[in-house]
C-alpha cells in the first residue's frame, strides 16, 4: 500500500493500487478544467470494470459543466473516493443554487423543492440549443447502477434510490448546490444512457 | 478570391464545457471576418473524451455555421468520439419533435 501524498493545500490525493481513488479538493470556479484533467487523467489508468470509468468522466464533466455555466460561484469542492467497492463523488459549489439558476435562464420554481424536481425530470431552459442541467441522464445512469443520487440546494434536498425519489425540507437553507453519488463500482452500458 | 482550408487542430484531451466550444465558434466568426472565403476543419485527433453538454454546443456551432454558409468538417474523431456525438444528436433530433408540438 503506497504512502498518502500530499498534494498542496487542502487537496488530498491517494492512489493505493490501480483500483483505488481517493481525490478531495477545492478549487476556484476558474480551474474547473484543470482539476478535471487531474481526476481524468488518473481514472483512465484506473482498472475499472467496462463503462465505469467513462461514466466516472462523464459525470464529473456534467457537473462541472454545470458549476461553470449555471452556479456564478467563486469555488467548487471536488470529492471523488472509492472504499469498498462503492464510489463517492460529491460536487459541491458556493453559487447561487438551482433555484435562482432556473430564474436565470427564465424558468421559475415556486421553491427550491421544485427546482429539484425540474432538474430530475430533465426540464429544458427556454433556449431549445440546451437540454437542461444533465442530471436526468445520471438519474439514468445511477438507477441502472443501483445507486443513489443526492442534491441539496437551498432549503431542499432530494434523493434518488431504487429509482424513488425522497424529498426533504429544512428550515436553514445551504448556499449552493451540492450533489453527491453513490454507487457500486460495476459495468455500465454507457452509450445506452446517453441518448 | 480562392477558397483557404483552415485547419484548427484542438489540442486537449478532454472537451468538457460548453465554454470551450464558444471559444471555437468565436474564432471561427473572426476568421470568416478576415477571409470570408474560409473553409474550416476542425481536427480532433488528440481529443479522447467529449462531454454530452460540450457535444450538444458543438452541434449548436455547426448549425450556426450552416446558418451562416460558413463550411465546417469534423476530423480525425476517435471511435468513442463519434458514437457519443451520434447519439447526443439523436437526442436533439428528439428535442426538436418533442419542442414542435408545444403549445404557447
Amino acid at each position: 500500500m503506497s504512502k498518502p501524498r500530499p498534494w498542496g493545500g487542502d487537496t488530498t490525493v491517494n492512489f493505493l493500487h490501480n483500483y483505488m481513488l481517493n481525490y478531495k479538493q477545492t478549487v476556484p470556479a476558474k480551474k474547473l478544467d484543470s482539476a478535471y484533467e487531474t481526476i481524468a487523467k488518473h481514472v483512465e489508468q484506473l482498472k475499472w470494470p467496462k463503462g465505469f470509468n467513462q461514466f466516472i468522466l462523464y459525470a464529473l464533466s456534467e457537473l462541472l459543466d454545470n458549476v461553470k455555466e449555471h452556479s456564478k460561484s467563486s469555488s467548487c469542492t471536488i470529492f471523488v473516493s472509492q472504499k469498498n467497492k462503492i464510489l463517492h463523488l460529491e460536487i459541491s459549489d458556493n453559487g447561487i443554487g438551482l433555484r435562482q439558476s432556473y430564474i436565470h435562464q427564465g424558468i421559475y420554481p415556486k421553491d427550491d423543492s421544485s427546482a429539484i424536481q425540474f432538474a430530475f425530470s430533465g426540464l429544458s431552459t427556454k433556449d431549445p440549443s440546451e437540454r437542461g442541467f444533465g442530471l436526468y441522464t445520471l438519474k439514468k445512469f445511477i438507477t441502472t447502477l443501483k445507486g443513489t443520487l443526492t442534491i441539496k440546494s437551498g432549503k431542499a434536498q432530494a434523493k434518488l434510490n431504487n429509482g424513488n425519489i425522497e424529498l426533504n425540507t429544512f428550515s436553514q437553507a445551504v448556499r449552493g448546490v451540492t450533489i453527491a453519488i453513490k454507487t457500486p463500482v460495476t459495468a455500465v452500458n454507457f452509450y445506452q444512457h446517453i441518448e | 478570391m480562392k477558397t483557404k482550408i483552415q485547419t484548427i487542430a484542438i489540442n486537449k484531451k478532454h472537451l468538457i464545457f460548453r465554454s470551450q466550444v464558444r471559444q471555437l465558434q468565436k474564432l471561427i466568426l473572426s476568421t470568416v471576418k478576415t477571409e470570408p472565403k474560409s473553409r474550416f476543419v476542425l481536427n480532433f485527433s488528440q481529443v479522447s473524451f467529449i462531454s454530452r453538454s460540450c457535444a450538444d454546443e458543438l452541434f449548436n456551432l455547426l448549425a450556426h455555421c450552416k446558418t451562416e454558409n460558413i463550411n465546417v468538417a469534423l476530423a480525425h474523431l476517435a471511435p468513442e468520439i463519434k458514437t457519443l456525438l451520434s447519439a447526443v444528436k439523436k437526442a436533439k433530433q428528439k428535442i426538436k419533435k418533442e419542442m414542435s408540438y408545444e403549445i404557447y
